[in-house]
């Protein structure tokens, strides 16, 4: 990130937010009811509407949709508004298993995501798949968050205080509220952090039209400038948005995270006008990031690859130049990045920490042990990962960061244990288990070639194969079944 | 059971619709002569597209939420 020229005061902001996140957790673990997993994990299963539709805005919208969504709209133009899409049709996804998931975790009580796998699926081979899967992608999602946060602290200091220490302050700040505090810290930490989101959004699409020349004129700019990037996709550019939609509108709505928020929430009324709300905020919250990368291909020509996603670090400079008002709202805008950052993060490592202390510590490794030795071990784990993450985070060029950037392809390949697991109730564990399986081979085995057939992503084509398999077991194996009673 | 599912297949077909609509599938260079403001025709159908979309899930949310009472 671009080193910029901030104030004290602006600091002193930064500081002062990230004090007041320990506050919050502090707080929210003297509200804490009980020592059970469910109390610890799920905030005792009483989020309210505007801090679940927050948390899951939050979640839902990491560092990667300021500095991943301005970077790519630099870089391909307005054939970047298929995110648009999909960040609605995340929403859409949710609604189709969304109630009776919700519904089914109050009467029996699930802590993970895992725990609605076993109860409808009861197989060991595919609740460790599902598991395994899970953690690779919670895994993935706390690095890629580590790893910006050190270029953010590194540019904020202008290169005076390394990535690594700023990566380990930040990661302690984050696990001492969560710890402390569980769910309930996340989620309130997450509403004031989306909050700080929105409001950032706010002010500088205000300050583009006040201090930068308006909005009009750069993009009059831009037609002159690059017009190939307003330019409508082409055939294949139009499938490969198709295919965006599917990944990222199918894949984020079985988010470990957001699942777990799901079960958190206070009622059925609760999460539906929760999901109405969270259906609304992309087109606010995508289309300023969209049209500020837009506003940035003629305001900063020439950059390529990587660099593009600097431009959000550029436009801040450009803002800090505008005078004191310019200085509020990049502070403010920093505060922002730094809860898109942490608010991904802090939910992510929760959900992984409970994965282990239910899934792994108390149903392999210690049976017997009680709800409060389960979240402590739950606890330990988080910190040892993060530990490890830090540390990972900071190494360049390494292969094991590429394997880590599978994400959505592994994600929608789990999502039909969800999504039919719900809505078919003569579904059986086999077809789940052989779909998961070969979609896995076809969305891992294409995306290492970088395949991209017809321009589907490796993962749509794994889900589409996955479904097929499902639907060749459920009704081939019974067959077998019955021939081979017929022929005893 | 049955009934949830043919509504919901009947909205998500909606949603499914629209957002096939939002593509810009084979929009022509010239965007049919048509020079709107600011950016390109295709850039606003597929605007309105995504209104239309989030609109139709506030809807599917609010109304299209299964009944307990008839399961």
């Amino acid at each position: 990130m671009q080193a910029l020229p901030l104030e004290t005061g602006s600091l002193i902001f930064v500081a002062g937010y990230l004090l007041s996140l320990l506050v919050i957790g502090w707080f929210a673990s003297r509200q804490r009811q009980d020592k059970s997993l469910g109390d610890y994990y799920l905030g005792g299963r009483g989020m309210g509407l505007w801090v679940l539709m927050l948390t899951l805005f939050a979640t839902q919208y990491s560092g990667n949709a300021l500095f991943g969504f301005t970077g790519q709209a630099y870089r391909v133009g307005f054939t970047w508004l298929a995110i648009l899409h999909s960040m609605i049709a995340v929403v859409a996804g949710y609604l189709l298993f969304a109630p009776q998931l919700q519904r089914l975790s109050r009467q029996h009580h699930f802590i993970t995501p895992n725990d609605y796998v076993e109860f409808r699926f009861p197989s060991r081979a595919l609740s460790a798949l599902v598991a395994l899967c899970l953690i690779v992608v919670l895994i993935n999602y706390v690095l890629a968050q580590l790893k910006v946060m050190g270029l953010m602290v590194e540019g904020l200091s202008g290169g005076q205080v390394d990535a690594f220490w700023g990566v380990v302050v930040l990661a302690i700040i984050m696990m001492i509220y969560s710890t402390i505090g569980g769910m309930r810290s996340v989620a309130w930490t997450d509403a004031i952090q989306g909050a700080m989101m929105l409001m950032g959004f706010v002010l500088i699409a205000i300050i583009i039209e006040r201090d930068m020349g308006g909005w009009s004129p750069a993009f009059e700019q831009l037609r002159e400038i690059a017009p190939e990037k307003l330019a409508p996709p082409d055939g294949r550019g139009a499938v490969t948005w198709l295919s965006t939609v599917i990944l990222i509108g199918i894949g984020a709505s079985v988010y470990p995270q957001a699942i777990q928020r799901i079960y958190a929430a206070r009622s059925a009324r609760t999460l539906q006008q929760s999901l109405a709300g969270m259906a609304v905020l992309p087109l606010f919250a995508v289309v300023v990031v969209l049209a500020l990368g837009f506003v940035a291909i003629a305001r900063f020509p020439g950059l390529e690859g990587a660099a593009a996603d600097q431009v959000m670090a550029l436009i801040m400079r450009d803002v800090l130049s505008t005078g004191w008002f310019g200085h509020v709202v990049v502070t403010l805008l920093l505060g922002a990045i730094l809860a898109a950052l942490m608010s991904t993060a802090d939910s992510a490592l929760l959900a992984l920490s409970s994965i282990f202390a239910k899934d792994l510590y108390g149903k392999y490794l210690r049976p017997t042990a009680s709800d409060a030795a389960c979240a402590r071990a739950g606890q330990w784990c988080a910190w040892l990962i993060l530990g490890g993450l830090v540390w990972l985070s900071t190494q360049e060029n390494l292969t094991l960061y590429r394997l880590f950037v599978l994400k959505f392809e592994i994600l929608l390949q789990v999502a039909p244990a969800f999504y039919l697991g719900v809505n078919f109730p003569s579904l059986r564990s086999t077809p789940i288990l052989l779909g998961l399986v070969t979609g896995l081979c076809v969305a891992v085995g294409g995306w290492s070639m970088d395949w991209m057939p017809f321009g589907f992503h490796p993962g749509t084509v794994g889900l589409l194969f996955n479904g097929l398999m499902i639907i060749a077991a459920h009704y081939v194996l019974p067959l077998r079944a019955l021939a081979t009673k017929i022929a005893d | 059971m049955t009934q949830h599912l043919k509504n919901r297949g009947r909205w998500s077909g909606l949603v499914l619709l629209t957002a096939l609509c939002g593509i810009p599938w084979y929009w022509p260079d010239d965007n049919f002569g048509w020079h709107a403001w600011l950016v390109p025709g295709w850039v606003w159908v597929t605007l309105i597209a995504a209104i239309a979309l989030s609109a139709l899930v506030v809807w599917a949310a609010l109304k299209g939420w299964p009944d307990e009472s008839v399961e």
